[in-house]
């Protein structure tokens, strides 16, 4: 097969071929689970038809591995049932296909390496490809379904191939003379065939008249020996079967008849008469159909390359920006209208005043004025009318949407199929049985949740099998059956689904997940030991966190349960964990059905703004100072009856606080996320539209609060915020990772006598210090592991204390950090330097004795509970 | 010597006695000699242009924080002006914010904060170079961009540290993209 045919023909064999493979690991993995399993017959046409399509193309080693597969298959009794080394053999050569598959896609070429080895593990002989003499018959089969037909007989083929020659021959420069002779000669050979084609006899005949054109020469000559090609092609397979490919490489000697129908079974008839033949053809689907036709007969559907619908996606998203400045158009035009009356009634007022002031050559306004007042009215009418073109715009965009949302819902199947084989692998390796339930595979989910999904899956699946469930032989001493039970479930909550992954394992060790957090520094022991048990397993979604005393190699990708995490709550979903001590674990996710534009509100906070989904948002407030109070010394609102905590969005993500006064009336947003609510400060709401949340990447996956970007219908980019990451932050118990510990304090220096009294005085009042003997080492401090506080002499080598405040308020993820510039200089000059470098307190070392640093630092910090 | 006096002229002779004149006045070698070496260096020299040159790399050159920065060009997305570009809220500052780039909302990343180069803010920053890695999109914010180069493969080095496949001779490091922005990369 021609190179170019086969790099346009290989995105669709690629795909349907990893479908075929996932059907045929899956079928065989329920035979060995269950012999009685109807699942044999459709794997055994599964490996056939990924056997001929590979062979169409000219993969000879898939086509090898294919026909193994099937024949090893068809060698399966089912009073016996299938050998774990059958099912071992085929589930490696499904593997190995896959991998060859992936270097196609890499544009490499799709050789299998080790063939021998899969091929005897598979009991298979490597059939004589090469030189085809005679039909060679294929493994005994038990039943009938398998036998499949003898090779079709030489002079069709034989004819076929004259046309290939004469197209190619036809396809050089000739001269009009020899072009004409040869065409009319294949014209001749096409017609012969038309006799002995039978069914295929109409792409025979239209062979011929292309022939024919191509004899003329010319323009349509040129388009009709594109059209011969394929056309030849299509012969070539309709009579022969998918073993053979276009270039007449001879055939396979029993891979003639296409997988058949799934009621039918072909005749093994040995007569190859082409009169039986022809009507053999009309009984069985020609292999071309048979290939197109998805696995699943009972929904009719269409593959789609994923790419396409993401083009779609966003050419909806630029019509509907076209639908609202449409919609401002037609404004505007009924506007001006209305502009062009008013002036006209100025006008006609103007005029009559003139007549009356006795000014007779009016004559021609008033017919001026009318035709005027004529295009006033158009105008309004135009107006008008657009605005109503544009509102059915809006509605017909609005069913487009909708229409692509139903077409990127994929049924959660996807995300749950390749589960099995994981834990099939996993629990092997780590000699542990386990049972894999999966239940609600058919609720369907935006694609891109489900994309977003895979991963957390399986790295969950994988957590479960390896810590959470235990050997078979410590199972049975704790009084528990021998097998695990590992549940996926998928669960549609409204517009929301749940995911729920359980293991009747042995639950979390709750006291070395407290251990490994303090050991990390993400929380005090003291502190540790307060929480609460169901407070403590969410320990577990920290970065860095693992109490397996090795670690062991569960993906390449080194993605942890706070990659999990995060990827759930960009995709604005929560994931919740609960546990029972040495019975069973559970994670908890749960996710929006669909990622399509949503509601969502605009607003401005700090000097930024942003938007939050509409449904994560519950109400907005309006505030006076009076309705805010504290709650165990934070602040808090009340709604509803209940007190929930209050943050300004701003000091909530450390961004910079808005200039000048605030307003007596601030706005609230309530925002609610797994189960947890919180009043967010703003300065202003901006409005509502609706957006499609764009994801940042995994590069952006450790900046949580943002779920991701969108555009706004004035082509602005804005960035969407992610409610359950907002909540988190601001519930109380959010003394968490980061902020838990001691309040840590920078001490910049360079006496070294200076640095060690104010250190101790920091340290009996609590506070953790940190020395720096310069402003880059205090800079370098701030980075890792951070301050909440910097106290720094002004006079220092290197970076002083001055430069040091400006960097810092220079930087806007250090801008919060308070600074205190203390120092021996007590020329007004010299305060006023330091207020001006930034620095929001200026102590001189005298009043650092008198106690004044302790109170300018108490001061300075943000409450702490 | 004359044409018109003697006809065709007799070149090997006029080239002798050009030879011997010059043996006189004083070169080592014979002219002949001298054409003899000159002819086989001028071959060996032909001979070392016509080796097939192994095929340099194809990058796009740009300019980040005083320093010159490549990426391959056939993992550039596509190259645009800066001035779309629109912060986003409290982020890290190694994230500049988001641009449209060809319907497409990608990050922008800042490669000074990334790798610990002087400025910071967006004023120098001028055009956004969107590139694609593992079917993610992302931007790199360049103040100048200098074009596609052919970079041969001789003298490249691999550096010991920082997030670059290798350096040419003029100090032109071609950035690795699996290692650019990733957690890992950044020490997270």
């Amino acid at each position: 097969m021609g190179r170019g045919l086969l790099e346009q023909i290989w995105p669709i064999f690629s795909a349907e071929a990893r479908e075929q493979l996932a059907a045929i690991s899956d079928g065989v993995m329920d035979l060995e689970d269950d012999p009685r399993s109807g699942a044999l017959d459709l794997v055994r046409r599964t490996a056939h038809s990924l056997k001929g399509s590979a062979g169409s193309l000219g993969l000879e080693d898939l086509e090898t591995l294919a026909h193994a597969m099937e024949g090893s298959l068809s060698r399966y009794d089912p009073a016996e049932g299938l050998s774990r080394a059958a099912v071992q053999g085929t589930l490696e050569a499904v593997h190995a296909i896959e991998e060859a598959l992936a270097r196609g896609d890499a544009g490499g070429e799709a050789r299998v390496p080790r063939l021998p080895e899969l091929l005897a593990a598979l009991g298979g002989k490597q059939p004589a490809l090469a030189a085809a003499s005679a039909p060679a018959a294929p493994p005994a089969a038990p039943s009938p379904a398998a036998a499949p037909p003898p090779a079709r007989p030489s002079p069709t083929v034989a004819l076929v191939g004259q046309l290939e020659e004469a197209c190619a021959s036809l396809v050089t420069p000739l001269e009009p003379a020899a072009r004409k002779a040869a065409a009319d000669g294949a014209g001749d050979v096409a017609r012969r065939l038309v006799e002995l084609a039978g069914p295929e006899a109409p792409l025979c005949v239209r062979i011929a008249q292309a022939f024919a054109e191509l004899g003329e020469g010319g323009p349509e000559g040129a388009r009709a020996a594109a059209r011969i090609a394929g056309d030849l092609v299509d012969l070539r397979q309709a009579l022969e079967g998918p073993g053979v490919g276009a270039d007449g490489t001879p055939t396979p000697p029993d891979s003639s008849i296409p997988a058949p129908a799934p009621t039918e079974i072909p005749n093994p008839d040995p007569d190859p008469d082409p009169a039986t033949l022809a009507e053999h053809s009309t009984e069985t689907s020609t292999p071309a159909e048979t290939a197109a036709v998805a696995q699943v007969p009972s929904e009719k559907s269409i593959r789609v390359l994923a790419s396409a619908m993401d083009s779609i996606a966003r050419q909806l998203e630029l019509l509907s920006l076209a639908e609202s400045r449409h919609a401002r158009r037609a404004r505007e035009v009924r506007e001006a209208g209305a502009v062009l009356r008013a002036v006209l009634r100025d006008l006609e007022r103007a005029g009559l005043v003139l007549r009356l002031g006795g000014a007779e050559q009016l004559g021609a306004l008033a017919p001026a004025l009318g035709r005027l007042r004529g295009v006033a009215g158009d105008l309004s009418r135009i107006g008008r009318d657009g605005q109503r073109d544009a509102d059915a715009q809006r509605l017909t965009g609005t069913v487009l949407r909708e229409d692509l949302r139903a077409m990127r819902m994929v049924p959660a199947g996807v995300a749950l199929e390749p589960l099995r084989r994981a834990v099939r692998d996993l629990a092997g390796r780590l000699g542990k049985e386990v049972d894999l339930v999966l239940s609600g595979a058919e609720v369907r989910l935006d694609r891109r949740v489900v994309d977003e999904l895979r991963g957390p899956l399986l790295h969950l699946v994988r957590n479960s099998v390896d810590h959470g469930l235990e050997t078979p032989d410590v199972r049975r001493a704790a009084g528990k059956p021998p097998r695990g039970r590992l549940q996926v479930r998928v669960e549609p909550r409204g517009t929301r689904v749940g995911v729920t992954v359980e293991d009747d394992g042995a639950g979390l060790d709750i006291a070395a997940v407290r251990t490994a957090a303090v050991q990390k520094g993400l929380i005090t022991a003291e502190a540790a030991a307060r929480l609460p048990d169901d407070e403590a397993a969410r320990l577990v979604f920290e970065a860095g966190l693992s109490t397996a005393s090795s670690v062991t190699e569960i993906s390449g990708r080194g993605i942890g349960l706070d990659v999990v995490h995060d990827t759930v709550v960009r995709l604005q979903g929560t994931v919740g964990i609960a546990f029972r001590p040495g019975r069973w674990t559970r994670f908890d996710l749960d996710v929006p059905l669909t990622l399509a534009a949503a509601a969502s509100l605009l607003f401005r906070f700090g000097r930024e703004v942003a938007a939050l989904p509409a449904d994560t948002v519950e109400r907005v407030l309006l505030l006076t100072d009076g309705d805010l109070g504290t709650v165990a010394g934070r602040a808090s609102v009340k709604v509803g009856g209940a007190q929930i905590p209050y943050a300004p969005l701003a000091s909530l993500l450390g961004s910079a606080a808005a200039p000048g006064e605030r307003s007596r009336l601030r706005p609230a947003l309530v925002v609610a996320a797994g189960g947890q609510r919180v009043a967010l400060g703003v300065e202003e709401l901006l409005g509502q539209q609706d957006l499609v949340v764009n994801a940042l990447g995994t590069r952006l996956a450790s900046v949580p609060h943002l779920s991701g970007a969108a555009v706004l219908d004035d082509g602005q980019v804005i960035g969407v915020l992610a409610a359950p990451e907002l909540v988190r932050r601001a519930q109380p118990a959010a003394a968490q990772a980061g902020a838990a510990g001691p309040v840590r304090v920078i001490v910049a220096d360079d006496s070294l006598t200076t640095r060690a009294a104010m250190k101790a005085l920091l340290e009996i009042a609590g506070y953790a210090v940190l020395p720096a003997a310069d402003g880059e080492e205090a800079l370098q401090l701030l980075g890792t592991p951070g301050a909440q506080l910097v106290v720094s002499d002004v006079q220092m080598p290197g970076l002083d204390g001055l430069g040091l405040t400006r960097r810092i308020k220079a930087d806007p993820r250090l801008r919060a950090t308070p600074v205190v510039l203390v120092t021996s200089l007590d020329a007004p000059e010299d305060r006023a330097a330091g207020l001006e470098a930034g620095a929001d307190g200026y102590l001189v070392k005298r009043e650092v004795e008198r106690g004044k640093l302790l109170e300018l630092v108490r001061q300075l910090l943000p409450s702490r509970p | 010597m004359s044409r018109q006096r003697e006809g065709a002229v007799d070149f090997a002779a006029l080239q002798r006695r050009m030879d011997e004149a010059e043996l006189v006045l004083g070169g080592e070698l014979s002219a002949e000699d001298r054409r003899r070496i000159l002819g086989e260096r001028a071959r060996a020299v032909a001979a070392v242009r016509n080796e097939a040159r192994a095929a340099g790399v194809e990058v796009l050159a740009f300019r980040v924080g005083g320093e010159r920065y490549a990426v391959e060009v056939k993992a550039v997305f596509v190259a645009l002006d800066a001035r779309g570009l629109t912060p986003l809220p409290a982020t890290p500052p190694w994230v500049l914010g988001a641009i449209v780039a060809r319907t497409r909302v990608v990050p922008v990343l800042d490669l000074r904060a990334l790798l610990g180069l002087e400025g910071g803010g967006m004023t120098d920053l001028a055009k956004i170079i969107v590139v694609e890695h593992e079917g993610e999109l992302f931007g790199l914010a360049a103040e100048d961009v200098e074009g596609k180069l052919e970079v041969p493969p001789e003298g490249l080095a691999r550096p010991s540290e920082g997030p670059f496949a290798w350096v040419a001779p003029d100090r032109l490091a071609l950035l690795d993209l699996s290692r650019v922005g990733t957690s890992a990369a950044r020490g997270a």
